[in-house]
């Protein structure tokens, strides 16, 4: 993403009274590795919090749509594991994202630097190779996480709004139409 | 018909349902009685950019088109009454409370393995009869209460011995007790059973009333 691109996108949140990420123009650029937040973990360490940010932006980056930072994301998926998951699988959870924050750091990809100090679309190349790589602990990982992500992205406001279409009221309301054009609707429904 | 661009508003308020076709009329099967279908077809949501190696817009992208149709059939069928299939309450076990603890000791049997088989070989050959593609036939096996409508513990007859509730769902031992939900059943049907449990309700709660009135609770 480009940093002018990624300014314009926060300016757009912060009209639209979503909270703005300051911190993702920093995630962006490529020199500091520094570990800011711009959120306050309940639970989380920083740098689980921060890896939990990284991954979440590498995946959900703003675009033509505000990314998983701008809707809250990283937030939204530690209240929900501290909330839901019970005490052994909360563990379980942190234990993973340690696990994965090690190896991020510890292998050097192709382009020689952390996967923190790679601009996105190499953080973008780094995962999804990890994905398409046979079954491992890391991928198996890197799924949860990445299962995490987006079901928190696409059932928040933006996501399931903006990006899918909203279909809360018809799924109880209103006649069922079994068969009508796809443009009738124009995007994936929400629910 | 180009169903690439076909898609559903609005929520389906029922699924569709296949009745029983097998041992109807006469048992030809290597199994006793038969089981129904419940199913229905959609297109894959937004959920499936997780499993595809995408992020980004092509994550954006993929999630919002959906993806193709697919379509699932579901088999419902009997379990056979079995006498050893039971509850009981066990007293060496205590709760944190010193109360005995309920215990569960049931299992599918032969005739059910037998009819899973043929649920599951039926269901693949009738969507590869309709031109469905990459049929998958599956049995994620089967644990008690995965059938929703469990049925049992408290069973109908007319011997004390062998039941606990009379023919009017009324406890042979304590005739002021009525149990009127699924317990009362000996056989789990294929069928759903809930307007069959309101039809026994209203038929015990009938008996009982007239009962009190003739002075006999």
């Amino acid at each position: 993403m480009k940093r002018r691109k990624a300014l314009k996108n926060i300016s757009l949140y912060i009209s639209g009274t979503l909270v703005a990420p300051t911190s993702s123009i920093m995630l962006n650029s490529c020199s500091s590795p520094s570990k800011e937040l711009d959120w306050i973990p309940k639970n989380l360490n920083n740098d689980e919090a921060f890896l939990l940010t990284e991954i979440a932006n590498t995946i959900i980056p703003n675009s033509e749509y505000p990314g998983a930072i701008a809707v809250g994301v990283p937030n939204e998926i530690e209240s929900y594991v501290f909330n839901v998951y019970e005490v052994e699988n909360i563990s379980k959870f942190r234990d993973g994202i340690n696990k994965f924050d090690d190896f991020l750091n510890n292998n050097p990809s192709k382009f020689s630097k952390s996967f923190y100090e790679s601009n996105l679309s190499e953080k973008t190349e780094i995962l999804n190779s990890i994905q398409k790589n046979e079954d491992s602990l890391i991928r198996r990982i890197y799924m949860t996480l990445k299962s995490l992500v987006i079901t928190s992205y696409f059932r928040s406001e933006v996501g399931a709004t903006q990006v899918l279409k909203y279909n809360g009221p018809s799924i109880i309301l209103g006649k069922y139409r079994g068969c009508i054009p796809f443009e009738e609707v124009g995007k994936t429904w929400a629910i | 018909m180009d169903t690439k661009n076909n898609y559903y508003h609005g929520n389906r308020p029922n699924s569709g349902y296949l009745a029983r076709f097998r041992n109807l009329k006469s048992n030809d099967m290597d199994f006793l009685r038969g089981y129904g279908y419940q199913g229905g077809a959609s297109r894959s949501g937004w959920y499936r950019a997780a499993e595809e190696g995408l992020t980004g817009q092509d994550l954006i992208n993929t999630a919002s088109n959906p993806g193709g149709w697919n379509m699932n059939l579901l088999a419902f069928g009997e379990i056979l009454p079995y006498y050893e299939n039971k509850m009981y309450l066990d007293k060496d076990k205590l709760d944190k409370w010193g109360m005995p603890t309920v215990v569960f000791e049931t299992e599918i049997k032969e005739n059910e393995l037998k009819m899973r088989d043929d649920m599951k070989n039926s269901a693949a050959e009738m969507l590869d009869a309709c031109g469905f593609k990459d049929v998958k036939p599956y049995d994620n096996f089967y644990s008690m209460g995965n059938g929703i409508h469990e049925m049992g513990t408290a069973r109908m007859g007319k011997d004390p011995k062998s039941s606990v509730l009379n023919k009017w769902n009324q406890v042979h031992a304590a005739k002021n007790v009525f149990v009127t939900d699924g317990a009362c059943m000996t056989s789990a049907s294929c069928v759903n059973p809930s307007i069959t449990y309101m039809a026994i309700t209203a038929r015990a709660a009938n008996y009982a009333i007239n009962e009190l009135n003739k002075r006999n609770l």
